[in-house]
């Protein structure tokens, strides 16, 4: 069942733009399989009155040209679109999460490639390459960091790729004594993406007062080998954990299709509004405008040593966010079965409610909040806060409609709570 | 007794009478009473109570006592509250554990904050300095001098672990069987253990919420032996005040009793719902408890049988005095089997992660540590005992703390060591491990 599935993974096409209806188009073998794999869960949740049911599967629909007789917009009819569990994580696996992890480690290669030709040598070409392709691999980081299930969860992944702010004085202490272990959690905010962060932007105003740290008679092998065991160490981990979603935990998380707490579909979807609560409204906005502390705290923002680029990371990782929600293909048009789908399917009897619109609409309203802000989340604390902490009370809306809403509607508990704070 | 224990879930408007009315005995209440519901509930199901109210019938209500709405009370236009050595005290402990966590603190500092004598320059606080209150001599003073002594020495101990092993090792990171610092995951906080993975700031802390407040409450102010000691009852039955003073010895006990858990409140007339305390000990954990839903309206309920009982001691009503002191000693014992239990699931689930996160599993450890090590000055009203005897206390920590035999303490404790303790703990308060 399991290379079976992988052979014929569901082709799931959307016909209409944006926030429109999506339409599964299965194979007749695939959707036997799927019911097969399924047919002993209360997760088929295919109502007598669908308009999908098994035999509507017809070789037209293989190629994505969908009858009439299959509405999309099935609100309308007062009937939802065909959704199960397993048809979900299946896109979320092969359409999204396994494409962004192979994105970031495309990234993680160039990455590597880069730090190997500025220790090399240490000239500003390099540096100037090696800095763009360590935003390219941030950016691409904003997509994945969600996904803190499996592996991800099992290694602590994010905790050794992206902690800040970062230790700077604790960094430069570990760098110059040598012989540390960076696989320890004490030395978790000493490394990742911080640390490159400060090692190519905060270590002096100009290009060659940062090259110069790397040319040092004294110290620069030290901080080469620095540089070169943190690049490593995130090239390696996200590997392993790419890795692992190709070679078996694929199989294991669309196989976990129940609805029991530990199963993936809840798992994942605390994992995604923990995410969104805990990383991205709180870290990316909220510590930084001193939503949680007595002052502002410009200098926790994403980046800080780059400067001007926080925006747009923050901006990155609302649209994986966004995009996670409707089940957008990763780096594509095209979407398949998603939370979005199943609230309008679970919706679809006769209610008005809309939840999937009123969470669009919030990400939109966030978009267009952030068109408000400068491009340096920093210098906007600086220069007028009260934004900041508009742009957070935006943010939190969507949690409210996700995290109570949401998941009453979906029947899912949350799994985690706030941290006991001392 | 006049306190029929019931449970009423009624209308607004009742509440509201019950609680301005009564200037005299008996109150007849002229609107309508719409009971709901009616539940009759056995002292062992406190923590689910919505409501306790005194009721004859649904038409009228007997209180033997005006119960204000907040912990104000007067006499000829005077308060006649006052906690101010309590709350002093409660300043003194605090800055003791605080320097717990400064490593250029010595161990004859720490040991002069415990036994602070009148004018010594111990503290920051120059009030406390000029005072003549003292934390050490409020130790173990409820029970025999055997215990007494062994707890200031237990105390003291870990004080002393903490100067002679801990901040030797304050820039070294900490493994088994060595002290040093430990950071929690995803550059979190760090913290400082012993050899055995303790936090020895977090044990003296936890600790004093049993062997300062909760005795001095439960096991002493609010007993009845502390209350009518002397000629209090026939003093507080003719409102014989104290020398000078707007109030009787009786309500000054009952006070005093209120100081040691509200005493740092930011409003401690109404602390229930004013936010704000610079409390670290019981106050602090009665608000966690609290906004666990399990735990609902433990705080209301707390400061309630506050108000009753010392609204009968003003009326010399005294067995409904100890009722609501009863009702106290249930309460506040519960916060400290909550807090134990929780801490100690919390360290299990940590403990159960593939990369477990030991700095965050020792912080909540030790935490359990000082409530598990307090749960020996509860109370159960019950059987005038408390639910865990200092042995069983000392057998439990045994059990979760590690130590014989070349173990080492945090680092070498089970999953299922911690969860047995917690669900020892869950059950003898009627809760269940998943409730903590």
């Amino acid at each position: 069942m399991r290379s079976f599935l992988l052979k014929w993974p569901l082709l799931i096409k959307n016909k209409m733009k944006n926030n429109l209806l999506t339409l599964c188009c299965f194979t007749t073998l695939s959707i036997s399989a799927l019911f097969l794999s399924c047919s002993e869960d209360d997760n088929v949740r295919l109502d007598e009155g669908s308009l999908i049911n098994q035999n509507d599967f017809t070789d037209d629909q293989i190629d994505g040209d969908t009858s009439d007789s299959v509405d999309t917009t099935a609100n309308d009819a007062g009937v939802g679109e065909a959704f199960t569990r397993g048809a979900m994580l299946v896109n979320w696996a092969d359409k999204i999460i396994i494409p962004a992890f192979e994105s970031l480690v495309k990234n993680m290669d160039s990455l590597s490639l880069a730090a190997n030709e500025f220790t090399d040598t240490p000239n500003q070409e390099n540096l100037i390459n090696l800095k763009q392709s360590w935003l390219n691999a941030y950016l691409a980081w904003q997509t994945v960091d969600m996904f803190d299930i499996g592996m991800a969860e099992e290694i602590t992944l994010r905790n050794f790729i992206n902690v800040y702010p970062l230790d700077a004085q604790g960094m430069t202490t570990t760098l110059l004594a040598g012989n540390y272990d960076l696989t320890s959690i004490n030395r978790q905010d000493e490394q990742g993406f911080s640390a490159l962060d400060y090692l190519l932007h905060g270590l002096g105003n100009t290009d060659e007062e940062i090259i110069a740290f790397y040319t040092d008679e004294t110290n620069g092998g030290k901080y080469k080998t620095f540089l070169t065991d943190v690049v490593d160490r995130m090239h390696s981990l996200t590997s392993i954990v790419l890795a692992d979603w190709k070679e078996s935990y694929r199989d294991e998380f669309i196989e976990r299709d129940g609805n029991a707490a530990t199963e993936s579909v809840n798992s994942m979807v605390n994992d995604y509004i923990y995410y969104y609560e805990k990383f991205l409204r709180a870290g990316k906005v909220g510590i930084p405008a001193g939503v949680f502390s007595n002052s502002s705290l410009s200098n926790r923002v994403e980046a800080r040593y780059r400067g001007g680029v926080s925006k747009e990371l923050l901006i990155k990782a609302l649209n994986s966010v966004q995009d996670f929600f409707n089940g957008v293909h990763f780096s594509q048009e095209d979407s398949g079965m998603s939370l979005k789908g199943w609230i309008n399917y679970l919706e679809a009897s006769g209610s008005t409610n809309n939840l999937d619109s009123l969470i669009n609409n919030q990400f939109e309203l966030i978009h267009l909040q952030l068109e408000n802000l400068n491009l340096d989340l920093a210098q906007q604390v600086e220069i007028d806060n009260i934004k900041m902490l508009e742009t957070y009370d935006i943010l939190q809306k969507n949690v409210v409609f996700m995290k109570v809403d949401m998941l009453q509607l979906l029947d899912i508990t949350v799994d985690y709570v706030d941290a006991d704070g001392d | 007794m006049k306190l029929l224990k019931q449970i009423f879930i009624f209308g607004g408007t009742v509440s509201l009478i019950f609680l301005l009315s009564c200037e005299e005995e008996t109150v007849t209440v002229t609107e309508e009473v719409i009971v709901t519901d009616t539940v009759t509930v056995t002292e062992t199901d406190t923590v689910t109570v919505i409501d306790t109210i005194t009721v004859i019938d649904t038409d009228t209500v007997l209180i033997g006592f005006a119960v204000p709405e907040t912990y104000l009370f007067t006499r000829d236009g005077d308060t006649t509250v006052s906690y101010s050595g309590q709350t002093i005290r409660l300043k003194m402990a605090k800055e003791m554990v605080n320097a717990l966590k400064d490593n250029t603190t010595t161990i004859a500092q720490l040991l002069a904050m415990f036994d602070h004598q009148e004018g010594g320059s111990d503290f920051s606080d120059a009030d406390l300095n000029a005072s003549s209150k003292q934390v050490k001599n409020k130790i173990g003073n409820n029970g025999t001098a055997t215990n007494a002594a062994a707890i200031r020495a237990d105390l003291e101990t870990w004080m002393t672990n903490q100067v002679d092993s801990v901040f030797p090792a304050w820039t070294d990171e900490a493994s088994k069987g060595l002290a040093g610092y430990i950071q929690e995951a995803g550059g979190g906080s760090t913290r400082y253990v012993n050899q055995n993975g303790l936090e020895n700031n977090q044990a003296v802390n936890k600790a004093l919420i049993g062997a300062l407040v909760a005795d001095q409450v439960l096991n002493g102010y609010l007993t009845p032996a502390k209350l009518n000691s002397g000629t209090n009852e026939a003093d507080q039955a003719a409102q014989t005040k104290v020398d000078g003073k707007s109030y009787t010895n009786m309500e000054h006990y009952w006070d005093e009793g209120y100081g040691y858990i509200y005493g740092l409140a930011a409003d401690g007339i109404d602390p229930v719902t004013t936010p704000g305390s610079n409390d670290i000990f019981m106050l602090k954990y009665i608000g966690k408890v609290d906004s666990d839903p399990d735990f609902a309206e433990t705080a209301d309920e707390l400061h309630r049988a506050f108000r009753e009982g010392r609204a009968a001691v003003v009326e010399a009503e005294f067995e409904a005095r100890d009722a609501a002191a009863q009702h106290i000693a249930k309460t506040a014992s519960l916060v400290i089997g909550v807090r134990a239990a929780h801490y100690l699931k919390s360290g299990q689930i940590g403990l159960a992660a593939t990369t477990p996160d030991m700095a965050g599993v020792f912080h909540d450890l030790s935490e359990g540590f000082g409530f598990v090590y307090s749960l020996q000055f509860t109370l159960n009203p019950e059987t005038g005992a408390p639910y865990f005897s200092r042995e069983e206390v000392m057998e439990m920590l045994s059990k979760i703390y590690p130590t014989s035999g070349g173990m080492r303490g945090f680092w070498d404790v089970t999953q299922s060591d911690l969860e047995e303790a917690a669900t020892t703990i869950a059950t003898a308060f009627g809760f269940t491990y998943e409730n903590a």
